[in-house]
């Protein structure tokens, strides 16, 4: 099935939970769960905490982010927050806040 | 994939939804949507939630008011239980609903008919007062009328436009054709109200 996609001017206020992608072009606040991955595209906004499988930033995060793989910053990311995950990687141009928990 | 958003089968969403752009759901979505686009609920999606938008389309199962400006289609496959407002509004074969339905709402639509039946008594008014050549009376006494001419023929709309044409003829005299016994009131009022009046001071 085709991905979830929370488009650009859409705004979300509460508890999104999937079972496939998410891909957040709009803004969602509240709770972010996705047993797949999560895509946060440039002019994305997240103010939750997110649960979820490979997580890629590209947009805004505010809140903690928590992976069952890998959490990748991309250039332009902007995040506050706790990120655990198995792998990280933080792009140069990232804005990043935050402790980082590596499964050692 | 500009301003769409989709909720895909397997995503649940508990909360509100709102902003601008078009919604596809496919998944579950509870709490409450408001966007100015186009809001899909596909078969297999299930919305617990007011939705008010542009326009609606279901094939799926809503719990809940659907209001839209423009319009609400509900096709095979929907399940709608709730109020359902719009100015136009489709209920397909196959759609189930329980609920209030109102084609009313705000938008273009609604005006139109009042407007159309407003305009179909208008000519007669301005017909009817010519021949006289007394205005503001004659306005008084049609405006009396035309409420009996809509209860009598309700169902035949040409019914109205014959009466246009026969009344450019003196009013007072139709009457009496049609009744002969009640006019005796009809002209008296007539009198009373401006043409004698206006003839004396005139």
């Amino acid at each position: 099935m085709a991905s979830t996609v929370i488009g650009a001017g859409i705004t979300i206020e509460g508890e999104v939970a999937a079972d496939e992608d998410i891909v957040v072009q709009g803004t969602v606040r509240g709770k972010l769960n996705a047993r797949d991955g999560l895509v946060v595209d440039a002019g994305g906004v997240v103010e939750a905490d997110v649960v979820a499988g490979p997580i890629r930033v590209a947009g805004q995060v505010t809140g903690n982010l928590t992976s069952t793989d890998r959490v990748d910053l991309e250039n332009g990311a902007r995040v506050i927050g706790n990120v655990k995950a198995t792998r990280i990687t933080i792009a140069d141009g990232a804005q990043f806040k935050g402790n980082v928990d590596m499964d050692v | 994939m500009a301003n769409e958003t989709t909720i895909a089968a397997g995503t649940i969403v508990r909360g509100s939804i709102e902003g601008t752009g078009d919604l596809v759901v496919s998944g579950h979505v509870e709490g409450e949507i408001a966007l100015s686009g186009d809001v899909t609920v596909e078969s297999g999606g299930l919305v617990g939630a007011n939705v008010r938008a542009g326009r609606i389309v279901v094939r799926g199962a809503v719990r809940g008011d659907l209001t839209a400006e423009d319009s609400v289609l509900l096709e095979e496959g929907a399940r709608v239980v709730g109020d359902v407002r719009a100015a136009r509004i489709a209920i397909g074969r196959g759609a189930l609903v329980r609920g209030y339905v109102e084609t009313a709402g705000q938008a273009p639509l609604a005006p139109a008919p009042r407007a159309a039946v407003a305009s179909r008594p208008a000519p007669a008014r301005t017909a009817l007062p010519l021949p006289k050549v007394a205005p503001p009376p004659a306005r008084r006494e049609v405006a009396a009328p035309p409420p009996p001419v809509r209860r009598e023929v309700p169902a035949p709309a040409p019914a109205p436009a014959k009466r246009v044409e026969a009344e450019p003829t003196p009013a007072p005299s139709l009457l009496a054709g049609m009744r002969r016994e009640p006019p005796a009131p009809v002209v008296p009022a007539l009198r009373k109200g401006a043409k004698a009046v206006k003839k004396k001071s005139v």
